[in-house]
């Protein structure tokens, strides 16, 4: 009962095939034109809002900004100022300062119809000017339970005019959530290429770079942002379609 | 589109590789390593005084410093087993000390301020202390010899982890002088006459 209906389904589908491979295609161009938005977006990092907010020793604001110039290409840079407080058992460390990156995206995504969201990747170089301050720190001694514990400094010392030069890779999405607004994400992976230390102690937190290592020049960071998009001008997105004809 | 595929993926490989490494940082760079040269303790070996390039065995060393064992009324109770008052063996942190034969100590030195002026410690150094607390006989007894260490502290930086270690400067080695001393001469070693800084050379030659 079964193996008949099967068998019969199958039969109607080579048929069926044979019969569409038969008839001649005419197929012809049809194309489609959609106004794309080209202009400057400006925005903020949230998260860096949401840690200053939340955290005691983090305050720090970021802008971010970015132009289109192709169709994939756009300019973007961020503008930035942090003050990090890293504490730990040995050291207690006040890095403050200004940072900016510039550099440029490249938009992955391919885009529907008239939307403009963007999966892309970027490449930055990035600067930053800051103080760190030693605020106080314990010697490390190993045998210090033997002569009744740690002695600590607590002059602070500051150690201003340091430096530093960075590359950086992102990763990232931008969606467009409300017309001309849109938020992303991105993560980052950076590399110091060279940075001004200053003399027996090392910069601990670059601003905009974040946290070093003293095993590698890699750091890493990420950003949630929410950014509007000022339109200044419009291109053609032109689309061709591959249509069948109609006789 | 495939090619975009890859694009991304190989990207976002990279970066996850990355970000385990760096994790993997993380922990090398958070924690003091056990093996990292930090604040040095003063090493100390004992020679003959006839026979001087010759290390000899002090019998039934104890090492204190001095005061540890006076209460708050200037009694001193001399110990009679091993404690943490006692410095600890130059190779084992859990061995003390006390009542053991040895020609190398390692005293830890408190750490102070930087600069002027100097910093100055004692250490008692008990010969023989088997004869005051095993046998009862009155005329025998330990022979406690007492040094005095100066020294001024240098506060390096060390890692982010490890934060800063001193180094101990213009080192003096002097023995107080009491009626019955078993110690004969304390050298200091020409090559840590500057600076002390690391436990991998002898700092000090005490002969007897």
């Amino acid at each position: 009962m079964y193996a008949s209906i099967i068998r019969s389904v199958i039969l109607l589908l080579l048929f069926s095939t044979i019969a569409l491979a038969q008839e001649e295609k005419k197929t012809v161009n049809d194309t489609l034109v959609f106004k794309q938005k080209y202009g400057l977006r400006i925005g903020t990092d949230i998260s860096k809002l949401a840690r200053t907010f939340l955290s005691d020793d983090y305050t720090g604001f970021e802008l971010i900004g970015d132009y289109r110039l192709t169709k994939r290409i756009y300019i973007a840079g961020e503008l930035g100022n942090e003050e990090r407080v890293l504490e730990s058992e040995v050291l207690h460390n006040t890095t403050k300062g200004s940072y900016f990156k510039a550099g440029i995206d490249m938009n992955f995504y391919q885009n529907w119809l008239d939307m403009e969201n963007m999966i892309y990747g970027g490449i930055r170089i990035g600067a930053s000017t800051f103080t760190q301050t030693l605020d106080r720190y314990t010697i490390y001694d190993t045998n210090n339970q033997y002569w009744d514990g740690r002695y600590t400094v607590e002059d602070s010392e500051e150690f201003s005019g340091l430096t530093a030069l960075w590359t950086e890779l992102q990763i990232g999405l931008k969606a467009e959530i409300f017309n001309n607004f849109f938020a992303g994400f991105n993560v980052q992976l950076k590399v110091l290429i060279s940075d001004k230390a200053p003399g027996d102690y090392e910069n601990l937190y670059v601003p905009g770079y974040n946290r070093t290592y003293d095993s590698s020049r890699f750091g890493g960071g990420y950003s949630f942002n929410l950014s509007y998009l000022v339109p200044i001008f419009k291109k053609d997105k032109i689309i061709i379609q591959e249509k069948e004809a109609e006789e | 589109m495939k090619k975009i595929f890859q694009k991304k993926y190989g990207l976002t490989l990279l970066l996850s590789l990355v970000a385990i490494s760096t994790l993997q940082n993380c922990e090398r760079d958070d924690i003091c390593a056990a093996t990292t040269q930090t604040t040095p303790r003063l090493i100390i070996e004992f020679y003959d005084a006839t026979d001087t390039d010759e290390l000899l065995n002090v019998s039934r060393i104890t090492v204190y410093r001095d005061g540890v064992f006076t209460d708050e009324n200037g009694v001193t109770t001399e110990p009679t087993e091993a404690s943490d008052k006692i410095i600890t063996t130059y190779n084992d942190k859990d061995s003390y000390v006390f009542n053991v034969t040895s020609n190398k100590i390692a005293l830890p030195l408190l750490v102070g301020a930087e600069g002027q002026p100097p910093i100055t410690v004692r250490y008692v150094l008990e010969k023989d202390t088997n004869l005051r607390i095993e046998d009862d006989d009155p005329l025998t007894n330990s022979n406690i010899d007492i040094i005095e260490i100066t020294y001024n502290t240098e506060f390096v930086y060390v890692s982010r982890a490890c934060g800063y270690s001193s180094n101990f400067n213009n080192l003096g080695v002097q023995r107080i002088t009491d009626s019955d001393q078993w110690i004969t001469n304390i050298e200091i070693e020409e090559t840590t006459q500057e600076s002390i800084k690391d436990e991998n050379t002898t700092h000090v030659r005490i002969y007897h």
